[in-house]
């Protein structure tokens, strides 16, 4: 996803004093546009990081795909709002969107609560699973968000 | 951050208070504390502090000063006593849109106590105005351009040595009378120099604001903001006031359908803001467009009067509200309005959810040929068409 913005610019904001760092839990994959991936056989769920989720602020509506589309790598199929900005999700790896969070339809603070949980966007199942150790570990991705 | 970013007075008060601080138009301004929605939703349930030192704030005095400004200005001036606010459009020479303003008329006494700054040209009648943040020098450069040339008129920018709070909301009031007494709770679109008080504040209040509700925003020496600050956020506490940033002010304004400079309106004369999804050429609006009816006195003569008067007259494309009869992805700057055939009407200049309304779209426009009460389809991507109804602002 971008942390992208309408008027106001919305970069990731300074850390404030006193706060936690972002959860960046070990056991997933993560991409530059803040999302995260779990493996599961050739599935991969799909949601947004801490991070992001925090940068972003409250989600006030996310726009889900279809159920069966075909995504290829980099293709926005969803969005992400907040009260001020609109940021695309882009699809991580090549594959076939096999379920959607439609809970998030009444629900988007999920994603605020919950991140790398019941607040997970879609699942993929992949064309060629192998792919995805080439995306970063948590540690990289620690050290991309500068952290 | 770059250098060249201005920090307001309010700065380390900011970090203090857990203000996420962002880039806004050059200055570092928290854009939210605890979250928008709560921020806004506390503004019009209690009260909420914003730090508004970017805008400006003009002095003008000398004799006629209220004739003369009335002179370039869409609203009507000369009837107004000292301690009144009125809201005013300046348009340039074609009729454009330059910048709106609130201002007050007050009096030579007044401008004595509030103890701005030395004061160059003492006058029987003042003027005090707020120009928005970005065109602080280009509508100084405007007035100062139509000055009287037997000099009788001075304008005095004290923009960078005053600090602006605003404090909103129905608990305003009662926050003002507990921290700087009953003498300085002014009353609505009223204003007065800062009654002596226990903190030893001094400036110019007026109760005027841009979110809708009952409130004031202080004009105060920059020594003395964090006193004020702080002292308000406390004497407030009982009250449920919350520091409030830029994001909650956006949508505040927005439920009330007030304008936003170089947002729902832009001068030509400045260069393109090259975030903008709206051509400025389109935002190039005067003030029967823009559809508000309180900043608009027609009969007197003022600078671009005539294509106001020709819009009047031809019934343009006007600015109205719409909101979303269904749910999706919400109205934003540049979202295409269509009418129920699918064809282009329209332009959204702001939009987003409402929080006061459940979070439900709204948003804000140029469109042709509608009424209240008509329905719309708004366009916020490629891939989707939300109906919408039209509405006269405000929204709540």
């Amino acid at each position: 996803m971008n942390l992208g913005s309408e008027k106001i610019d919305l970069r990731p904001p300074l850390r404030r004093l006193g706060e936690p760092m972002s959860n960046v839990p070990d056991d997933l994959y993560y991409t530059a546009e803040h999302e995260w991936l779990r493996v599961e056989g050739n599935d991969v769920i799909v949601g947004i990081t801490d991070h992001a989720q925090d940068a972003l602020t409250d989600i006030v509506y996310v726009e889900l795909p279809d159920e069966g589309m075909q995504v290829s790598e980099m293709e926005e199929f969803a969005t992400v709002e907040s009260v001020k900005s609109v940021s695309s999700i882009f699809a991580p790896l090549t594959g076939t969107i096999s379920a959607v969070n439609l809970e998030l339809d009444d629900a988007p603070e999920l994603i605020n609560q919950d991140p790398y949980g019941d607040g997970w966007i879609v699942r993929i199942t992949l064309n060629d699973p192998s792919v995805v150790s080439n995306l970063m570990d948590a540690a990289s991705y620690i050290a991309e968000i500068g952290e | 951050m770059p250098s060249e970013l201005v920090r307001t007075a309010l700065y380390d008060a900011h970090q203090r208070w857990g203000g996420n601080i962002v880039d806004f138009h050059g200055f570092e301004l928290p854009i939210w504390y605890s979250s928008m929605m709560e921020e806004h939703l506390n503004t019009r349930e209690n009260a909420g502090l914003f730090d508004v030192s970017h805008m400006g704030f003009f002095r003008l005095s000398g004799e006629g000063v209220r004739e003369w400004l009335q002179s370039l200005a869409t609203q009507r001036i000369e009837h107004l006593t000292p301690g009144r606010c009125a809201y005013t459009h300046f348009l340039d020479d074609n009729g454009v849109i330059i910048d709106d303003m609130i201002f007050a008329v007050t009096d030579r006494q007044t401008i004595i106590d509030t103890q701005c700054g030395d004061w160059q040209n003492p006058s029987d009648i003042a003027i005090l105005g707020v120009p928005n943040a970005t065109m602080i020098s280009v509508m100084s450069e405007w007035f100062n351009s139509h000055l009287p040339e037997d000099g009788s008129i001075t304008l005095e920018d004290l923009s960078n040595e005053t600090s602006i709070l605003a404090l909103q909301g129905p608990k305003s009031p009662a926050i003002i009378e507990a921290v700087l007494g009953s003498d300085n709770a002014i009353k609505h679109f009223s204003g007065k120099a800062i009654s002596e008080n226990q903190f030893g504040i001094t400036g110019w209040i007026q109760g005027t604001g841009y979110t809708g509700e009952r409130g004031f925003e202080i004009f105060i020496p920059n020594n003395q903001a964090e006193t004020l600050w702080e002292a308000l956020l406390s004497g407030g506490k009982s009250f449920g006031i919350s520091p409030v940033g830029l994001g909650a002010r956006d949508t505040l304004r927005m439920e009330k359908g007030f304008l936003l400079s170089g947002q729902d309106f832009h001068w030509p004369g400045l260069e393109d803001d090259e975030d903008s999804s709206v051509e400025s050429s389109f935002l190039a609006r005067d003030s029967f467009e823009t559809n508000v009816p309180f900043g608009l006195h027609i009969d007197h003569e003022f600078i671009g009067k005539s294509r106001v008067q020709n819009s009047i007259d031809s019934g343009v494309e006007r600015w109205w509200g719409v909101k979303y009869l269904g749910r999706g992805p919400f109205p934003r700057t540049g979202s295409k309005v269509l009418n129920k055939d699918g064809e282009e009407i329209g332009t959204i200049t702001s939009g987003g959810p409402s929080p006061s309304l459940g979070k439900v779209g709204i948003g804000l426009g140029y469109i042709s040929g509608v009424e209240p009460g008509d329905e719309v389809l708004i366009a916020p991507n490629p891939r989707k068409q939300i109906p919408a109804v039209v509405v006269r602002p405000p929204f709540v």
